[in-house]
Formats: C-alpha cells, structure tokens, sequence
C-alpha cells in the first residue's frame, strides 16, 4: 500500500521531525517494512540518516509505501504524522 | 619572551597551567582485514551497548545542566547509533571480512559524504554530527577511554574548536580552562565554561598557531587577554586578579545563599530575569528567589520558524523544574514594535512603539498565542507558574486572555492532559494601566511593573532617540506616582507587584521602590547578591518615610538629593567583612 504526502515546511527536513518519524515507525510498526520515495532516490523510513540523505524540500511529494503487519494503520499514522511535523 | 595575544573572552575568570594542545587528527582508514568475522560482530554489538549507555548518560547530564536544547545532540547520535541502515552498512563491510573499526569508519564515512552534499546554510551540519559520533566509537573500540581529551594533569586546553562531546566529556579537575579558534559566546563549550565557572576564550587562533604543548599558558576569560611564557610581574598580575576575584565570588556567595531581608526584618524577593533556558544556572548559582522575567520571545527568535508547542513545552517545564517550587514569570510573546521576526511579516507602522505589539499582535495571531497558551498550560505542573502578559492596556484585554486560556486549558483536560494551577498576571507599563490599577487588580493576580517602558511612554520620550536620554527619569515623581498607584490598586485586592526593569537593578531606585511597597524585584542574576547586600543595610520603614516625601517633589534631581541624604548606607562600601 502507499500514500503520497508533501513536505510543506518552507525549509525543507529538519532532523528532529525526521527523528519522530522514525522513532514512531520503528515502535508502533516493527513487522511493516516502510520506504520513502521521492523521485529516484528510495530510502529506508526507520533510517534517519537515509531520511536527512533524502534532501526534501518544500513541495516535495514523498510516497510512503509499507508492506507487511498493519499496512493500512501504517499509512495513515506515519501519513498523517508526517504531515503534520514536516508543515510546522 | 612572552607573548600577549588578544582573544575573545567568554566565560569570567583566571587560567594559569601549561598548555595541552588538542590536535584532532581526523581518524583514517584502519584498512584492516579479520580472520574471524563472528568475533568482529560480537565486538560491535557490545560496543553499540556501551554506545547507547554512554550517550544517554551524556543526555542525561547535559539535560539537566544546559536544558533540552543543548542536550538534543545526544538524541540525534543516540539515533544515529540505532539506525538500521547504518547497521547494516556496517554489517556488509564485516561481512566482506573486514574489521569492526574498519567497518564503522566506512560505513560512517559514506553517510558523512551523502550528507555533506546536502548540508543547508545555517544549520548544525548533521556531517559534523555524525564524524563526532565517529570519532566516539572508533575511541570505544580501540579501547581508549573515549569522553573527552584524556589529560592528568593541570592544564589548559588549546584547541581548533571542542565538539559538544568532546564539552561534556572534560575532566574538568584537571583542565582550569580552554582556549579555542573557533566558537562564540553561544557555542556550547561556552555556555558549558560559563555553566561550570570555568574559564575560556574563542577567537584564539593565532594562539593555537604559535602554542608549543607544555608551555605556560595564562588568560583573563572576561577580558580575553591571553599570555604565552608569562614573566614574573605578568604571573604576579593574573594571580592578583584572580585573588581579587576569587574574594568578591566569596563575599557575594555568602549573599547568594541568604534570604533577602532588610535591616529592620522585613522580607522581599529577589528574582531574576532571564531570557534562554541556559541562564537558570546563573539564577540558581546566585540565590535568586525566582525567575522575575522569563522573556519567552528569546525562544522565537534567531530562526526560521515559531518553535512548536511541545518545544515550548520542553523548555517552560525545565525551567520551572529547575527552580524546584520558586516562582517563574513568564512574560508571554513580547514582539512587535523593534522586536521583529522573519516568518511573521508585520505591516509597516510609522509609530511601531505605539503599535501592533505585544498581547495587541498576539490577540491579532490566535493561532500563534494558542501555540504558546498551550506550551505553557501543559508546563504548569512542573513548578509555580506565573504568566505575565506585557502591553495591557485595558481589563477587557486581560479577560480576552483569561478567556484562551480557559478554552485551551479545557481542551487540554479533556483530552487527559493534566494542568495546574497558576497565575495569570500583567506587565504594567502602560500609564493607563498604572492609573487604571485598582480595576486591573479584579482580573490580573499580580502586577510587574515594566519600568523602561513605564519611564518611555510616560515621558513620550522614544529611549532609542539618544537626543531625548534626558528625560529617560527612573526617579522623576511622576513615575513614582504611577508606581505608587499600581502598588496602592494591587493591595486593594491583595495582589502582589513585582519590578522588572531597569529600575529594580539601580540602588537609590531599589531604595524608593522598596518603600513604595513592592513585593519583588527583578535584576539579573549576576546582580542579586550584591543588590541583597544593599537591601541588608537599609530599614524598610525609614525607606518607606523617604518614598513618602520623593512622591511630594517636582524634580528627580530633588528625589535623588533626598535619597542620598536620607539614606547614607547606600554609599557605605563593604570591604569585605562578614555580612
């Protein structure tokens, strides 16, 4: 399953959202793989390194795909988390 | 010879001790290969262990000595130590039978390019972040003692910069003081210098370049001298400061641990103000009896967006913890007027004093007022909460804010989220607000009289305009008047006032303000100890007598003459006894 979000904080990804994130994804989610892809680059959503590699800026639609556990919940707890930190 | 250098001082006091170089080579490529790779893995997972448990201790440590900010560092290294893809880069390089130090200097190595591409102007560079965490497990694994630069010895640190850990890690028994290239007063080194009374200087480059190790070094950490191979008389003079001051800390510590009380027994407190989380050190190190000012703004500016609720609320909360019960004001967003902020673009104002700022903007902005209501609701468990909100004119203005906060505190219990009690005061400097006092009392639990406003708007005197400094008259009777009647309405109702301005930290102002009857004053912190000794040798009532008679004059050249008469312990100089 995927879902696609866009970052709408005028200055891109900051490292502590980044690091909620993941913290939750790793937590509540620990049977769902979950990626990050934006344009070519796919990266690994419980990696806050990968994360900060990612080089999102503002505007920049980001699909968030999980496989595996709870698919759906995934999506749309990170999903939703993830827009609310990266708008702030 | 001797060699005189001019750094940048940045933590007060003394260093005298032979210099201990820190040349942080960037670690290389170990390029070892292993036989038995399942003994590397073992050596990694226990050392990712040790990582965590000395990360957190670092967190821990730095949370409760610098606040949330600071310590936010270690969050991120704890979360790099954790990362799986990290992990499993570190892996793969074992796997290829390499060894553990091998493997981790790669592995960082790669993410360190990935991430130096990408780095923002402005930003901490998570890069640097990640070659410090580097630097800390590749001492790990070696088997050295990984903290900070492992000296024995007295000694002062010289050094191209000190990475937070490298900060958190000084043994601060042997190193009296460190002098750096790079850094300013906000670095955290510094602020860590200035939070442990160690001293430092920044700006020392060109001592760093001509330092041998070993050599006798010698700085002021106020003035930023700096000595390399001081002679006889030059060693004479810095040990002489450092006597002189090492007797005034003395004197005033004694100070510092005392309640403020008067000479004829009557008791005031006083308070600091304060503007970043990393000064309560200097609050609590100088017996303040509470935070008087707590100028939340400091936490929006400087950056690019409004800090979050929960950010706010990390810092209210640390505050009022760290004060362990004592009162802690905390003025509500004051910008507006020359106080701007980049992501809050304001309309231009031709009389910006007279303007949009303050509670008028914040009322304007729900969204952003609601923000910190919040912040400061869900702190309030955490110590004696007291929210002063700046700029009020007017009781409706106050029951316009009592209104948020009993919708959003609302909001709040409902959802499970406890709140306590607390204050809801204002600043008074607004003449209407003074003369309007007995009315406010009813909505306001406590005044503060924001006196270099009070003094501007009173005398329509812009304290910018260096032209009218003049009429800038803390004692002239007409504001002795307004403080006279702010304090009269407070008692009505039995409210307390406090100062907050300039006023509170001045001598002859503290007399007459203690005479008219305030509660509390507030200064910086540094301030306290020698204005309680001040307020030791003065009897409240005959104080009260002087305010009395100054409120009866025309001129504040007359009230001064008057203080000074009446009150010739202001002049009496303490050389030093006992209190």
């Amino acid at each position: 399953m995927t879902r696609t979000v866009t970052v709408l904080n005028p200055t891109g990804f900051h490292a502590r959202p980044a690091r909620s994130f993941v913290d939750t994804a790793a937590t509540s989610f620990p049977e769902t793989k979950i990626t990050l892809t934006k344009g070519p680059k796919v990266i690994n959503g419980k990696s806050v390194l990968s994360m900060l590699t990612l080089g999102a800026k503002c505007g920049d639609a980001i699909l968030i795909e999980a496989v595996g556990g709870d698919e759906a919940r995934a999506l749309s707890e990170l999903g939703d988390l993830f827009e609310t930190i990266f708008q702030e | 010879m001797p060699l005189v250098f001019q750094a940048q001082g940045v933590s007060p006091g003394i260093a005298m001790a032979p210099a201990v170089v820190l040349n942080r080579h960037e670690p290389e490529d170990p390029a070892r290969r292993t036989a038995e790779p399942a003994a590397e893995r073992v050596l990694l997972a226990s050392s990712q262990v040790r990582m965590r448990s000395e990360l957190t201790a670092l967190r821990d440590h730095t949370l409760r000595d610098l606040g949330p900010i600071q310590a936010e560092i270690f969050d991120a290294h704890l979360s790099m130590v954790a990362d799986p893809e990290l992990a499993g880069l570190i892996e793969a390089i074992v796997d290829e039978g390499w060894d553990a130090p091998t493997a981790v200097f790669r592995a960082c190595q790669s993410f360190i390019e990935l991430l130096s591409e990408l780095e923002e102007e402005g930003q901490r560079s998570r890069a640097e972040d990640l070659r410090d965490l580097r630097r800390r497990w590749l001492g790990l694994l070696s088997g050295k003692a990984c903290s900070g630069p492992t000296v024995g010895t007295p000694c002062i640190l010289v050094a191209d910069d000190l990475t937070p850990s490298e900060t958190a890690g000084l043994d601060l028994a042997f190193v009296k003081g460190f002098l750096t290239a790079a850094g300013s007063r906000t670095s955290h080194a510094s602020i860590l210098a200035r939070s442990a009374g160690l001293p430092a200087a920044t700006g020392a480059g060109a001592v760093l370049a001509a330092v041998q190790p070993g050599q006798l070094v010698a700085f002021d950490g106020r003035t930023g001298e700096v000595v390399l191979d001081p002679d006889a008389g030059q060693q004479a003079r810095f040990l002489a400061v450092q006597a002189a001051e090492a007797a005034e800390r003395a004197r005033q510590k004694r100070y510092a641990a005392l309640q403020t009380v008067t000479a004829d027994g009557a008791h005031l407190d006083l308070a600091a103000n304060i503007g970043r989380v990393e000064d309560v050190g200097a609050v609590l190190g100088n017996g303040a009896e509470g935070v008087g000012l707590f100028r939340s703004e400091f936490l929006f500016l400087d950056r690019d967006r409004p800090p979050t609720e929960d950010e706010q609320t990390a810092v209210y909360t640390h505050v009022l913890a760290r004060l362990s019960g004592r009162p802690v004001v905390i003025r509500t967003l004051d910008i507006g007027g020359d106080k701007v902020l980049p992501y809050l673009p304001l309309d231009p104002e031709l009389n910006p004093f007279l303007g949009v700022r303050a509670v008028r903007l914040c009322l304007g902005r729900p969204e952003l007022f609601r923000t910190q209501i919040r912040a400061l609701l869900r702190s309030s468990p955490a110590g004696d909460l007291r929210v002063m909100v700046p700029m009020v004119a007017l009781v409706e203005e106050v029951a316009q804010v009592r209104a948020l906060f009993a919708e959003e505190a609302a909001k709040l219990t409902a959802a499970g989220v406890p709140v306590a009690k607390f204050q809801l005061g204002i600043m008074v400097e607004i003449p209407a607000a003074a003369l309007n006092a007995r009315a406010l009392a009813d909505v306001a639990d406590f005044f503060s009289l924001g006196t270099n406003d009070l003094i501007q708007y009173t005398m329509a005197a812009d304290r910018m305009n260096d032209k009218l400094t003049h009429l800038y008259q803390p004692l002239h009777p007409s504001i002795l008047r307004l403080v006279d009647l702010t304090v009269q309405g407070a008692r009505a109702r039995g409210r307390w006032v406090g100062v907050c301005g300039e006023m509170a930290s001045d001598p002859e102002a503290a007399l007459v303000l203690l005479g008219l009857g305030v509660d509390e004053l507030s200064l910086s912190a540094a301030g306290i100890p020698a204005m309680r000794e001040l307020l030791s040798r003065v009897d409240r009532s005959r104080a009260a007598a002087t305010a009395h008679l100054a409120l009866g004059m025309g001129t504040a050249a007359e009230v001064l003459t008057l203080v000074r008469s009446r009150h010739p312990e202001l002049q009496k100089e303490d050389q030093g006894e006992a209190p």
